[in-house]
Parts: C-alpha cells; structure tokens; sequence
C-alpha cells in the first residue's frame, strides 16, 4: 500500500513539472486554471490571437498563419537580446504570424539541434540568429536542403553558408566599429595609445567588431597596447579596466575602446573609482540599450553606434514573412541603421524610444 | 510478474523513463512521432559518445571535467588539419590528443595520487587555452575540398531514421558493454571503483585500471568532438563551454550510475542521457520562454532524482526485510 | 636557540605547502613586472578577490560535508539584482537583509534536498543552477538593475576604503575569521568533519547528520549572499548573468586549498590562500598583458605545480 501511494507521489511531483511548464508557455497569453487543458489551448490561443491581430492590420494579408520559426542567440544574457526576443513575439502577434522561437542559449551544438526541431515542424520560412556565424553553416545547409527559404539575422553566417540563404538583416558589426573608431580617431587625434576590452572569447560579433575597430584606425598611429576578454559581464569588464589602470599610469593610455555598452559601464565604475574620467575616455563600438543615450549626453561614454533592438527584430520578421510568401529579397546584405552618437549630435539624432 | 516488479524496482531509470514518457505524450503535441523521437536519438547521440567514457571514470568512483573543451580541442583539431594532411589523417590525430590528454590525467591521478578534480579542471583549461591558440580566435570550417563536404555530409547522413553518428554511438555501446561486463578491465574497474583497498589487496594493479579508464573516457571525448564537428560542420573555441561536462555528468548519474563508484552500467548512461535530451526536447515542442525553460528543465532534474530516491528507498528496504 | 626557532618555522611551512605555493606565485609576478608592484595593485587584489573569498569560506563547509554546491553562482546572480533592485525601494539595510534571507531560503532548499532526502547534491545542486538563473532572469526580465544615486552609502561598501584598507576586503577578513573559527573550534565545526568523514558513523554515534548538512548548505548561501552585497555594491548594478560561472572559480579555491572532495577535511583559512592564488594569477596575467587563451594554459600548469608541492610537503611530513 505504501509502496503505491510513494509511487503515485512521485508520479504527480513529475506530472506538476510537465503542467507547470505547458502552463508557463500560455501564461502570457492567456491564464488558464484548468492545467490540462492548457497546452491545448495555448495551441488555439495563437490561432486566436492571429485572428484578431489581422483583421486590424490590413497589411499583414499575406502573413496570416504563416509558420516562422526562428532561432536566437541566447534572451536574457543582456537587455539587446531580451528585448529582440520580446518585440520578436509581440511583433508576431501583431501581424498575426506563427512564430516558433527557440532558445539556444548562446550553445552552437544546441542551436544545431534546434534548427532540426524546427525542420521538422514543417516552419515556411527559418530565421538564424547564429551563435557561431561558421558552425551554422551546416544547420543552414540542412535547412536549405529541406527546401525551407532561411535567412539570417542579426548575426551573419560565415561566407561559405551565404549561398544557403536567401538574405541577411540586422546591423553591420564591422562597420559599427569602425564608425565608432573614426569618431574616436576625431577625439583623440592620431597619435594615441588605446586598450581594448572585447566581447565573449570567440563571439563573432565580437571578433567582427575588433576587425572593425582595426579598420577605423588604419592608417593613423594609434596602437592598441592591451586586448582583454569583458566575458560579456560588466563585473569581469570592470575588473579588467581596475587591471588596466594600475598598469598604466596617468597619461598612458587615452581611451578604452569596449565591445558594448555593458563593458563600457564597468569600464565607467573602474575609470570613475580610480578618478581617472579626465584621462581615459570610453569608446563602445555598439550599444544596444537606450539609456545608453543618457551616459552618452553625461560625456560618460564619447561615442557609441547606437542599435536599435526593435528595429532590428521588426526588419527581421518583415523580411521573413515576404520570404515565407514566397517573394525573393532585393537585397542580400540588409543593414539596420546604426547611427553613431556622440555628446554633440545626441539630441539630435532624432531615435524612436526603445 | 514478480520478476518485473524486482527488475522494475532495481533498475529505477526504466520506470521513470515510462513516467516521463506516458506524460510527455499526454501533454505535448507532436511528442509522440517515429520522427521526433528518432530526432532526439540522433541529437543526443554525440554526448552520448562522451557520457561512454565518462562512465568508466565515474564508475572508477573518478570523474572528468576536461571533456567540457576536450571536444572543442578535437573539434577544431579534425576541421583544421583538414587543409594540410586531410580529412581522416587529422581525425585521426584529433583522436590522438584525445588519448593524450586522458593519458596525462590518468597519470596524474593514478600514478601522481593528485585530486582527480583538481587534475581535470586545471586540464579543461589548458585545452581550452590550446583549443583558442589553434583557433586564432576564428572558427575552422573543413570545406574547401570534397573530402570536407564529405564530413559534413557524414554527419548529416542517415540510415532509415538513424544518423550516422548514432550508428556510431550505439557501436560503441555494444563495444562498451562487452568491455564492461565480459573483460578483466570490465570487472577490475568495478572492484576499484568499489574498494580501491581491497581491490589492490586481491592482487589488482589499481593504478593501471584507473589509467585506462581515464585514457577511455579521453578517447570518447575526442571522438564526440570530432562528430560535433562533422554534425555542425565547423568548429568554434567555444564549443561544450561552460557546462558540457556537467550535462554529461548528469546523464550518467540520472542513469543510476552511482558518483561513489562500483556501481553501474552502460544501459543506465544511455537511459540518462536520453532522458535530458527528452527533456530539452519538450521543452522546445512547448516553445516556453527562456526561463521557464531553464526553471523546468531544473525542477525536472531534481524531480528525477527525487524519484529515483524513492524507489530506490523501496528497494533497500525490501532488502532490509528479507 | 635561533635555530630552533627557524626549524619551526620550517616545519610550519611545510605543513603548509599551499601558502608556500601563493608566496611562490607572487613571487615570481613581483619580480618580473614593475606594475604589479605597486601598492595599488595590491590593494586591488584583495578587492577583486573579496567576493569569491567569502563565497569560498561557505563553500569549504559544504565540501568538508561532503558535498558540492553548484548552484552558488546563479544564486550569486540572484543575490544581487534582488540587492540592487531593492535598494531603491527599501532602503539599502531592509534590502540586505532580504538578500540574506533569499541567500539563506536558498541553502535551506538544497540543503533540505541533500541532507534530508540525501539526493545526490551535484545534480540537485545542478538543477537548482537553472531553477536559481531562472529566477534571476524572471525578476529583472532580462533588463539591468540599476540603482538611481551611484553614489549612495551602500555602494561604499564595494567602493570605499579606511585610510588605505578597502571596506570589501575588512568584511572579507572578519567573515573568514568568524567562519574559520567556527569551523575548528565549535562543536558543530566538528560535527561537519566527522559527517563528511564517514556519515554513517556519525548517525550511530547521535550526530543528527541531516541537520548539519542542511546547515552547511546554508552557511554556502548565506555567505553567497554576503558575497552579492560585496558584488554589486562596487558598481552600483547587476544583471541577471553577473555570477555565471563563479561557482568554477570558488569550487577550484575550495579544492586548491586542500579541502577533500570526498569530505572530511579542509580548512577555511587554506581555501582563502587557494583563492587568492586563483587571484594572483588573473590579476598578474593581465597585468603582464597576456592575451587570455594563453593565461588558461599557464593556469592549468600553475594550479598542477600548486598542487604537486601541496602533496609533496605532505608527504614529507608523513615520512
């Protein structure tokens, strides 16, 4: 008697799981008591929620119940992604589009299982965020071969897999980098010393960005004394600048130049703690978050491309749900405007809120 | 029936397989196809590979925490040396560090006696460190050749349903079988993982066993690397980083391999491992937000154990009574 | 007489092999770079290394019990946005106190698991990881936590100093103390080395051995959440990822020090040379401007070497 009872205990912790878990997909669309019901009426909900959302959207008449199904890099690592990833799904809604959105959280091997999952839930059109812009190569290949349209976001896959997809949206991380390298070329003139601290070791935005970087201070001499991995956390970037600092002394070294603008606030702590804002200034090649702006018109941070996650995941959907009707892109390099901002031009830059 | 009842009740990872899987079909559409859980096979097939070897370690009562960038090393081994001695030379050398770097931790477990942790963390360093100098920091993509696409179409290649790559792992699970049950190896590195004492006073060179094993699980490690290359196509440093190891770890304790050592066997690593990947699987077909992703997939991890606890207490109370 | 007390003196050292190791590695950044010279750089050694530090003093608790806590970084994470967040709301001492009851509720939940239904605690603490991450990541919707006034007293905690000596660090020496002494002197100090050592014994002999590995699991989150307000007071932020991976770095100090895996030994005191040598290293790698792949590398010799004369003054002592 005992034995059973044990088991039927256990057997319900394990079924409360799986309800919770059916339950936390629906909840923000719709609050369901009755738990097992719910993962059926998750299921209808979206249905639902297109159908309303196309009747007031009349320029969506194509996009209705069309399947997307889209993998992202890793949302909730940093405010840029989480937000992409919550426009993605409230965008989706809107226009009324069926969207399959998986999260690999920043793992390639992981992403190339999920790009599987997602073939084989039949999607009309697939977007790849890659985590490893070489490693999606094969995932896009395979996407191709199934004879699903597929592009990439955000992150571009290496040159090899280009031939696999039908087009790129998002911003140029290279050119972002090397804008804001010109424009701290502007600043500090030609003959400056630098240190640079970089994005998650082998990320290639990151890597791109360095290149662009490289390319802004080409042909000036400018040297970069010191490259050091933020590890994409804010501490570990504060804790490389507190290094830096004490390495070099007052007057070494002219300006740090960061991934982004979450290293650029831990380059801010260490810089601000050691009293040192008049002699190092903060260069980030991209930010992605808009309060960005208010550190920016402080002179906190110099210049910085300014990267809209919205408009990037907006652009994103536009394109694939044309593509998932069928229609060829006019272009294959799709770039989202990155403006950079500096303490002069902020106010007038004019950028929706995001 | 009694028979049942006692298979049921020793091995625990079977009947909480058949929770998980009555409940998944009930409540998650499009969980219930030949495709979908052949799909899942296939996926978890690589760390299936590693969690063979890490089997043998932890068996050995040891386990190793370098196979987490291990794989990235024989990874972008094997996609590198692609352009200068070709396809099958250059996995055949990524497999060689793989039996180097279980060579070294062996030697310094069994022969040095340093902590096994200790030994194999300061090893997933230095992998990691050798794995980025090769790199350069830039991804490897073996694809100028027709022998490169050959790997790739390898690792995309099916039997039937079965991927090439599972073909491989369950090989290598009859091979690990037989190793574990019918050889001397097999039976000494229960007896140590068992009692490291008594089993040098039967006459056991402990230090070998535990050697081998860890020049095994080595070898796995290399070869999951090497069939994540050819899976994804290219390699990236970052690849298994942070907490490949860990995953696989788990896999093989959620089988009823026990951390203490001396108990266990292959079926169990199998069982487990395939039970996370069902687990992530669901979680995918539910399409949930990150976090409650990442909420359930660990609630579900303790709920297994938690599970496993319980029939297991039946059972050693069963045996108290008898 | 002189001798006699240098001959002490040497056997001391031997008996510990790891401190011998520390001074060793400083050592040899001391005189290769002038930078890592300055007094500066020492001062911000003992900053950088406070939170692991004292996450670590929890940690060695739980080892010499027997376990393992993995999930000290998400909860790390946890900590801090909850800290951060709430500093603008409640107050900064109501805010603290609630970090240390989540940090606290936190050990009970896994200590609970592992103690009392003797759950295997690397699972069970690799599972609460994600459950604790998840949390993190629910409570700040992926967003940053800031605080309004960057310059608020709390943030003095992480950032301030008396005369040359950093607050963070003050807090770091007087918990490691406190812990440390804990540990060797009172009765449940050794209630946790005999658990660890053979827990089966120590049912028979009316330890209740459940009861204080609940309570080494939450001495490790009561310490994490010190470590936290350590953490995130010296940027006045946090966001939800700011611990990931921290349980690595306290996990190798905890072991660098010598505390045994499989229970039963260590000692607080020894897990703060561990992390400090951890700290040595990332401080004087960078500083001596070592690209990062190759600082892994030369880690993975170092903590080997660290560990090879720790084993090998041991066995001088035993022979």
């Amino acid at each position: 008697m005992k034995k059973k009872l044990l088991a039927m205990i256990s057997a319900a912790v394990v079924a409360s799981m799986l309800i919770t878990g059916c339950g936390g997909g629906s909840s923000d669309s719709a609050a369901s008591d009755d738990a097992a019901a719910a993962t059926e009426e998750s299921a209808s909900d979206d249905a639902s929620a297109s159908d309303d959302a196309a009747a007031s959207d009349d320029a969506s008449a194509s996009a209705e119940g069309a399947k997307i199904g889209m993998v992202v890099n890793y949302s909730g690592q940093d405010p840029y992604q989480t937000s992409y990833y919550d426009t993605m799904v409230s965008y989706a809604e809107e226009k009324g589009v069926d969207l399959q959105i998986l999260d690999p959280k920043g793992d390639a091997t992981t992403q190339a299982n999920q790009i599987q999952d997602l073939i084989n839930m039949k999607c009309d059109c697939i977007i790849v965020w890659p985590v490893n812009g070489e490693t999606a190569v094969a995932s896009v290949r395979a996407i191709n071969q199934a004879g699903i349209p597929c592009m990439t976001a955000n992150t571009n896959v290496a040159e090899a897999g280009e031939q696999f997809i039908k087009c790129y949206v998002g911003p140029s991380n290279v050119e972002e980098g090397k804008e804001t390298a010109q424009e701290m070329v502007n600043q500090i003139g030609e003959d400056a010393k630098i240190v640079e601290i970089t994005g998650p070791a082998g990320y290639t935005t990151s890597l791109e960005r360095t290149q662009g970087l490289q390319e802004g201070i080409e042909g000036t001499n400018i040297e970069i004394l010191d490259s050091q991995t933020g590890e994409g956390n804010r501490e570990k970037a504060q804790q490389v600048m507190e290094n830096y600092l004490v390495k070099y002394g007052k007057g070494e070294i002219d300006a740090v130049f960061t991934f982004d603008d979450n290293a650029a606030y831990g380059a801010w702590n260490a810089i601000e703690a050691a009293g040192r804002q008049d002699d190092v200034k903060i260069f980030a090649a991209a930010s992605g978050s808009y309060s960005t702006m208010d550190y920016v018109k402080e002179g906190k941070i110099a210049a910085t491309a300014m990267q809209s996650p919205h408009f990037d995941a907006q652009e994103a959907l536009d394109m694939a749900v044309k593509l998932a009707a069928g229609e060829e892109p006019a272009e294959f390099y799709n770039y989202i405007e990155t403006p950079v901002a500096t303490q002069e031009n902020v106010d007038s830059l004019g950028l929706e809120e995001w | 029936m009694g028979k049942i009842k006692s298979v049921l009740s020793k091995h625990t990872i079977i009947p909480i397989w058949i929770v998980c899987f009555v409940l998944a079909s009930i409540f998650v559409n499009g969980f219930l196809s030949v495709n979908n859980l052949f799909n899942v096979f296939n996926q978890n097939a690589m760390k299936g590979i590693m969690a063979i070897g890490m089997t043998f370690v932890i068996i050995n009562s040891y386990f190793d925490m370098s196979t987490c960038t291990l794989v990235a090393l024989a990874a972008s081994l094997a996609c590198g040396l692609e352009a200068s001695i070709g396809m099958i030379p250059g996995i055949i050398v990524a497999l060689l560090v793989g039996v180097l770097v279980g060579c070294i931790n062996g030697f310094l477990v069994a022969y040095a006696r340093i902590n096994a942790f200790v030994v194999t963390l300061a090893m997933m360093l230095g992998c990691r460190g050798v794995g980025y100098i090769y790199h350069a920091e830039q991804s490897l993509i073996p694809m100028n050749t027709d022998m490169g696409w050959a790997f790739i179409d390898f690792g995309a290649g099916k039997v039937g349903p079965l991927s090439y790559i599972s073909i491989i792992f369950i090989i290598m699970l009859l091979i690990a079988h037989y190793v574990l049950k019918y050889t001397t190896h097999g039976r000494n590195t229960y007896a140590v993982g068992g009692n490291e004492n008594s089993a040098f006073n039967a006459g056991i060179n402990t230090k070998r066993v535990t050697f081998i094993n860890f020049v095994i699980c080595g070898f796995t490690g290399a070869l999951g690397g090497v069939m994540y290359a050819a899976f994804s196509g290219a390699s990236t440093p970052t690849l298994g980083w942070p907490d490949m190891h860990m995953l696989v770890i788990a896999g093989v304790v959620l089988g009823g391999t026990k951390l203490t050592g001396g108990v266990g066997n292959i079926w169990y690593t199998l069982g487990g491992v395939m039970l996370l990947g069902v687990v992530d699987n669901i979680m995918n077909l539910l399409n949930v937000q990150t976090y409650v992703n990442t909420l359930i997939t660990g609630l579900i991890m303790i709920g297994i154990l938690y599970l496993d606890k319980v029939m297991m207490n039946k059972k050693t109370k069963k045996a108290n009574l008898e | 007489m002189e001798s006699q007390s240098n001959k002490n003196f040497l056997t001391t050292l031997k008996k510990q092999g790891i401190v011998l190791a520390m001074i060793l590695v400083y050592l040899v950044f001391f005189v290769i770079s002038k930078q890592f010279r300055t007094f500066d750089n020492f001062i911000l050694l003992f900053r950088q290394v406070a939170t692991i530090a004292v996450m670590g003093a929890g940690m060695t608790y739980v080892i010499i019990g027997g376990n393992f806590d993995l999930s000290v970084g998400s909860l790390l994470s946890l900590c801090c946005v909850i800290c951060i967040d709430l500093h603008d709301k409640i107050g900064p001492i109501p805010a603290m106190i609630v970090t240390i009851i989540v940090g606290m509720a936190s050990g009970i939940v896994s200590g609970y698991l592992c103690g009392y239904l003797r759950l295997n605690s690397m699972i069970v603490t690799l599972g609460m990881m994600n459950v604790l991450q998840a949390l993190a990541m629910m409570y700040t919707n992926g967003q940053f936590v800031q605080m309004a006034d960057s310059n608020a007293w709390f943030t003095q905690i992480g950032k301030g100093s008396v005369g040359p000596v950093p607050i963070s660090t003050i807090i770091m020496v007087i918990f490691i103390i406190i812990m440390g002494y804990y540990l060797n002197r009172s009765v449940y100090g050794h209630q946790v080395m005999s658990v660890g050592g053979n827990d089966e014994a120590c049912r028979y002999s009316g330890i209740n051995d459940k009861l204080v590995i609940l309570k080494t699991f939450v001495l490790s989150g009561l310490s994490t959440a010190i470590g936290a307000i350590l953490l995130c007071s010296r940027g006045a932020s946090a966001q939800c990822t700011i611990g990931e991976s921290y349980e690595f770095d306290v996990i190798s100090g905890v072991i660098l020090g010598g505390a045994s895996l499989n229970g039963g030994s260590g000692s607080v005191y020894k897990t703060f040379v561990g992390v400090m040598i951890l700290g040595i290293l990332d401080n004087g790698f960078v500083i001596i401007g070592l690209p990062y792949y190759l600082q892994w590398v030369a880690q993975c010799i170092v903590i080997l070497i660290a560990v090879y004369i720790d084993i090998m003054t041991k066995r001088k002592k035993g022979a």
